[in-house]
């Protein structure tokens, strides 16, 4: 580990605790659980791998690429959260985030990822394999639900946008690094590769500094109208049932 | 090498796209007026319902083309009717859209929001969506005129063909 990767630990560390504290201090901690778990676990284990890598050099790549496949699998839960929270105060789409969440990442599991796995290959290169493929998963289903919200012309807030944008850098980079890294050979391109992603993950965290440091509640587009006028009292349910049927009535004359 | 690249366009595509959706989403909100909204939101009801039965009816279309034996014009109206059916089609997605945004606490009651919270409207949603996607592929594709949901009158034949037995004059 140099200089410039020890830096990028601590000022993380700083940047991962100063969030959570602000967070903790504002009370919005409950309202991004997976997110602050994410962090909390991510601030602990840099910890524990920095006191690994000074007093059990010989430890240290067990406990890191132990941490690093949980924090992997942990990005999946925060992107989840993320899903629900965009789509959350709308009531007829409310489960469209979860839904599409669950259809992209199990589309992905199946055809892109566990097949990548099942290849006889040494452990090392299986791990970047499942790296590289969980980003590419992981940015894929952003773009899918920022379609979708764009779609449905639904806005965010400036958490909700902050977060997405850091994953994004985030995710990008490491996919670009980690093809880099194998197209180029590891040996060659290692000293660059070990500065990439921790460059971009404290960029994300800026990123999420500057979205999380004041919490902004999603503000629907609220006015002062009613749902289809006559309507009024019909739960939205029924009314997009109605509509749909009626619908697929008229296109079947 | 080609895997490398490839990889490596993946990234910066899906990242400027993450952003450009991104800032565009943030912007979102003042775009459209209440006014603006609320006439969306009249599109649900039966006049905008019953304008479909005026842009989709081939009546005219026919009567131009058999009757007064006009099949140019009949051609120039099929087409402005499929402009028109096609803007039909995207004012009703625009307005479905506004319904389902419609935030929580406008207006229902908590009994509604927690009933249609569920899996079935998103169900209801997403049904809209397809059948109307589908509809404007077609209507693009063949004109106002086509019937847009595949009629299974073929099937009915074979339906009520009824047992072996029955079909053959024998009692069952």
């Amino acid at each position: 580990m140099g200089f410039v990767q020890f830096t990028l630990a601590v000022l993380g560390l700083g940047l991962e605790a100063a969030l959570i504290l602000r967070a903790r201090q504002g009370r919005y901690l409950s309202h991004f659980p997976f997110f602050y778990s994410y962090l909390s676990y991510v601030f602990v284990w840099t910890i524990f791998t920095l006191m690994f890598f000074y007093f059990m050099p010989q430890l240290y790549p067990y406990v890191y690429w132990f941490s690093y496949s949980m924090m992997l699998l942990a990005e999946f839960a925060v992107l989840f959260e993320l899903s629900d929270h965009i789509f959350r105060p709308y009531p007829g789409i409310r489960r469209l985030g979860q839904l599409l969440t669950g259809a992209v990442c199990l589309a992905f599991l199946l055809v892109y990822i566990i097949p990548a796995l099942w290849r006889h290959q040494p452990s090392s290169i299986a791990f970047f394999e499942l790296e590289k493929r969980t980003s590419l998963t992981k940015v894929v289903l952003i773009i899918v639900l920022l379609l979708v919200a764009r779609s449905f012309r639904i806005s965010f807030s400036r958490n909700i946008s902050g977060m997405m944008l850091g994953f994004a850098i985030y995710l990008a980079a490491s996919i670009a690094n980690v093809a880099l890294a194998e197209g180029l050979g590891r040996a060659r391109y290692a000293t660059i590769f070990s500065l990439v992603s921790p460059l971009a993950y404290f960029l994300a965290l800026s990123i999420w500094t500057a979205a999380l440091w004041r919490y902004e509640p999603v503000l629907p587009n609220q006015g002062n109208f009613s749902r289809g006028g006559d309507n009024f009292s019909e739960p939205l349910s029924v009314q997009l049932g109605r509509y749909s049927s009626e619908l697929s009535r008229r296109f079947r004359r | 090498m080609i895997p490398l690249i490839a990889y490596i366009a993946a990234a910066a595509l899906l990242l400027a796209s993450a952003l450009l959706l991104i800032f565009r989403g943030r912007n979102q909100a003042t775009l459209r007026s209440d006014s603006e909204r609320e006439i969306n939101l009249r599109f649900l009801e039966n006049p905008g319902l019953d304008l479909a039965e005026r842009i989709f009816d081939p009546a005219d279309f026919c009567w131009l083309r058999d009757e007064l034996k006009f099949p140019e014009q009949a051609t120039v109206l099929a087409l402005q009717r499929k402009e028109m059916a096609l803007l039909w089609l995207r004012c009703l997605r625009a307005s479905f859209n506004e319904l389902v945004r419609i935030p929580q606490s406008a207006g229902t009651s908590s009994e509604n929001d927690s009933e249609s919270s569920g899996w079935a409207t998103t169900f209801y949603t997403l049904r809209f969506q397809f059948l109307l996607a589908y509809a404007m592929m077609v209507v693009w594709l063949f004109g106002p005129y086509t019937r847009i949901a595949p009629s299974f009158n073929f099937l009915r034949p074979i339906l009520s063909r009824g047992t072996h037995k029955q079909r053959f004059g024998l009692r069952v």
